[in-house]
């Protein structure tokens, strides 16, 4: 394919006289020396400085961008955020994670099951063409044919149809009464009918949201420009280029080279030598994410209760964080939910660490010296920040209170595979789970008793969350809530650990505040003493 | 030279099916992709739906027939993540992998060149004209996927010349090539040097030298002698090269095929890995094919007597 036949060698080189041989080869030496950093100070700045002065940022990707069909991929870390940019939503979660306007100014319920848009006059898309009631209900068709196939779909399960009441005005109608539409309408971005008639979405892009697509490769890099006809504010930095550094030494050295400027979902382990560098600023939150240890309630050793909270009891929940995760986040008290979401419980604590109670309880239940508990843990490789060094630590405190642990690492594949397809999923297996709308019912929906997600097959919880979800109230749907979450502590179905540290890291004298909920969106962007 | 080429030709063939099913087999031996596409939440029911409407739900044997079938015919189906003809994905990446792959390639044979020539073309010499290959030694002790990181270390962090990752100006070329040279420079300069030595020491040599020549014009001629083992050699390399540039394109996000198979195989996009890995076994054998046929070039005794050069 490229293997160039070898040149014969030049006389030169082979020349019998070693000293003309070694002056020539000191001076090519030389100047090849010379030239290197030479060619590399002629570089056009591409540093923080230069791209400040410049509105530009350069954030890298976790991962490629692999559609850019925003109705076509679920991942918020990496194609959402880049074609959130690009299109314009109804509604849009803002940084303090309260709803806020996008194409639409205004909402109200009508009707228990009918939502009425008011969309901003001015929207529109990149050629011109209105935002309207038409591409409101256009898209919404979009996303309930069946036949489309798109991946947002089951993200709406009681949207039912779109109804355009006037230019500007639209209702959206829902099957049952749904708390959690707004959060959802919030993934839902705008395409143009005309223009998708003539184009490939998956390919192409042409949104009514700040900034328009200049450059992109599946897989690849993807540039942005800001619109000068945006409809909305305009954003303060003025071009973003997304590098896709999948790995984290990656990310890392990038950052520590100045080649990046913003990078969300580092690693903890990490966090030292990024602190270490005086020209970045780190972030350190909870994310939407909760890590635990599932535990299968349905089959094994674990369907006893007494050894559910035995394991909860038997490890230090915060030697972990405190050592692996260097501080990051605190202990789960005793919750599946992350504060983040609207039906979160206050005022629950979590299992302290007790391994004599865990003993006592093993023995309570049958296991000891002669017959001692043995468990299978399973892992993904590679998949969750720091899963593996969690999950060894895990087993060691475990094997401290008596339990031998097995750990299986597999591929995060498999891993999928046997925990939803075959129903195989061990007596122990780390997880961590996130629902995009940030709602409890979405998330807690993972845990009763008819989801494949669950393992666990508890009548007061399921009821509880069933309850919840078809009631109107704040106030009654929270208690509901609250009676579930205080259920999943008792019953304890995981091991409960702690949210999934969220670290950013930027260059220093870029504005932007980090967000639990994984959107990295440069419209909140802007450099120190930068106009705008 | 036609039986030749025909003999060989079908062993690639042979050797692209037989690789390609051993991926096929261990790629949907991993699980159902539609379990992966399907969001979080998602009932049993839609992900049965998805499965079914992928084509992941028949029997292993209708899926591989059908894949081969359509293989043959020149046909990928689409990406699942991309949402597009594999191929088209692969074609857009291949570009970049080959520019890297050659650059890096181009450059070790021309430095073995350089080096085998330095350190072979006199006996003894002490130091002085030893020190390249005690680089090359260093570099082949040293893994590459720590050469390359210590490559980012230094001209990246510490030094800020050379970009790290993407593939965004000229220089972003620099220290990914580096990496991959790395890897294939010392045993293409031991080959060649000690070939050359080995050259030298015959009586031809010596008989030129008696003749009159010039020690240059001895050399050249020990030189032309000592490349067949280096193209073998080369095109030994070249295989383990494709092999690295995915672990290298990984470490400097260079956006070819070898990153493109890492994120399709953490996707599960069946049909993009094949599509790939199509690529790379494609190549893989396509420059042993080519090393066969540049014996031919190289030593007219392959090309006469119409047989395998081995």
């Amino acid at each position: 394919m490229n293997a160039p036949a070898p040149t014969p060698p030049t006389p030169g080189l082979s020349a019998p006289h070693p000293w003309r041989l070694t002056r020539r080869g000191a001076l090519g030496l030389g100047a090849g020396l010379a030239l290197t950093p030479a060619l590399a100070g002629c570089l056009p700045g591409d540093t923080p400085r230069g791209r400040a002065d410049a509105s530009r940022v350069t954030i890298g990707l976790s991962a490629a961008v692999t559609t850019l069909d925003p109705m076509n991929t679920t991942s918020v870390g990496t194609d959402l955020s880049v074609l959130s940019s690009v299109y314009s939503s109804l509604v849009t979660r803002r940084p303090d994670l309260a709803i806020g306007p996008d194409a639409a100014t205004s909402w109200r319920r009508v009707e228990p099951t009918r939502w009425r848009f008011t969309l901003h006059r001015k929207a529109a898309f990149a050629d011109g063409s209105p935002l309207d009631a038409d591409v409101v209900v256009w898209n919404v068709e979009r996303l309930l044919n069946a036949a489309n196939a798109l991946r947002m779909t089951s993200n709406f399960p009681s949207l039912k149809a779109a109804r355009k009441v006037d230019q500007h005005t639209v209702d959206l109608l829902t099957t049952t009464p749904d708390a959690d539409l707004l959060g959802a309408l919030s993934f839902l971005y705008l395409l143009s009918p005309r223009w998708a008639a003539r184009h490939r979405p998956a390919t192409q892009a042409m949104g009514s949201g700040p900034y328009e697509i200049t450059d992109y490769s599946p897989g690849g890099t993807v540039e942005l420009r800001a619109r000068d006809d945006y409809w909305g504010r305009k954003p303060a930095i003025r071009r973003v280029t997304y590098r896709i550094t999948p790995s984290e030494p990656a990310r890392v050295s990038g950052l520590l080279s100045g080649e990046l400027d913003a990078v969300a979902g580092l690693d903890p382990q990490d966090l030292d030598r990024l602190r270490a560098d005086r020209a970045l600023r780190i972030q350190r939150l909870d994310t939407t994410r909760m890590a635990f240890i599932k535990l299968n309630t349905l089959k094994g050793p674990m369907r006893d209760v007494r050894v559910r909270r035995a394991v909860n009891y038997a490890v230090d929940k915060r030697a972990i964080t405190a050592s692996l995760l260097k501080n990051t986040v605190r202990p789960s008290p005793g919750q599946l939910l992350t504060d983040y979401y609207s039906g979160y419980t206050d005022g629950l604590s979590g299992y302290p660490h007790d391994p004599d109670r865990a003993r006592a309880l093993l023995r309570e239940a049958g296991y000891g010296k002669g017959h001692p508990l043995k468990v299978t843990l399973r892992v993904p490789s590679g998949q969750y920040v720091a899963g593996e060094l969690v999950v060894q630590a895990v087993a060691q405190q475990l094997s401290e209170a008596g339990v031998s642990v097995r750990i299986d690492s597999v591929p995060f594949t498999v891993y999928m595979q046997k925990y939803l397809q075959e129903k195989a999923m061990p007596d122990m297996q780390y997880i961590t789970q996130a629902w995009p709308t940030l709602a409890a019912g979405g998330l807690y929906g993972l845990f009763v008793s008819d989801s494949p997600y669950a393992y666990w097959d508890d009548q007061e919880f399921t009821a509880a969350v069933a309850e919840a979800r078809r009631t109107e109230g704040r106030t009654a749907r929270d208690a509901l809530y609250a009676r579930a979450a205080r259920r999943a502590r008792d019953q304890a179905p995981v091991l409960f650990l702690f949210p999934q540290p969220g670290v950013y890291a930027t260059a220093e004298g870029l504005n932007w505040r980090a967000r639990p909920d994984d959107w990295v969106r440069p419209a909140d962007m802007s450099w120190k003493g930068a106009a705008g | 030279m036609i039986r030749f080429l025909t003999r060989r030709l079908s062993l690639t063939l042979l050797a692209v099916w037989g690789a390609l099913s051993a991926v096929f087999l261990v790629l949907h031996s991993s699980g159902d992709p539609a379990v992966m596409m399907a969001p979080i939440g998602a009932p049993p029911e839609k992900v049965a739906q998805l499965s079914h409407a992928l084509g992941y739900d028949r029997p292993l044997a209708e899926q591989y027939f059908s894949f081969f079938g359509d293989a043959l015919r020149g046909h990928f189906p689409d990406s699942l993540t991309f949402q597009q003809p594999a191929i088209e994905v692969v074609l857009q990446r291949l570009g970049a992998t080959v520019l890297l792959a050659g650059v890096a390639l181009a450059a070790a044979a021309l430095l073995a060149l350089a080096v085998g020539l330095w350190t072979g073309s006199r006996e003894g010499g002490g130091a002085r004209r030893e020190w390249p290959m005690w680089v090359v030694f260093l570099a082949q002790s040293v893994p590459g996927f720590y050469i390359g990181v210590l490559l980012v270390w230094i001209f990246g962090v510490r030094l800020h010349w050379l970009p790290t990752s993407g593939a965004t100006t000229a220089t972003s070329i620099v220290l990914p090539a580096a990496t991959l040279a790395c890897g294939v420079l010392p045993p293409l300069a031991r080959v060649f040097r000690n070939n050359l030595r080995g050259e030298l020491a015959r009586p031809y040599s010596r008989t030129g030298t008696a003749l009159g020549m010039s020690r240059a014009r001895v050399v050249r001629h020990a030189a032309y002698g000592s490349l067949l083992p280096t193209v073998t050699v080369l095109g030994l390399e070249a295989g383990a090269l494709l092999g690295g540039t995915v672990i290298v394109e990984s470490v400097f996000s260079w956006p070819g095929v070898g990153q493109l198979a890492v994120t399709a195989l953490q996707n599960q996009d069946y049909p993009l890995v094949l599509a790939d890995l199509t690529f790379l076994i494609l190549a893989f054998v396509l420059v042993n094919l080519i090393v066969d046929l540049l014996y031919g070039v190289l030593d007219p005794r392959v090309r006469h007597e119409g047989r395998g050069p081995r």
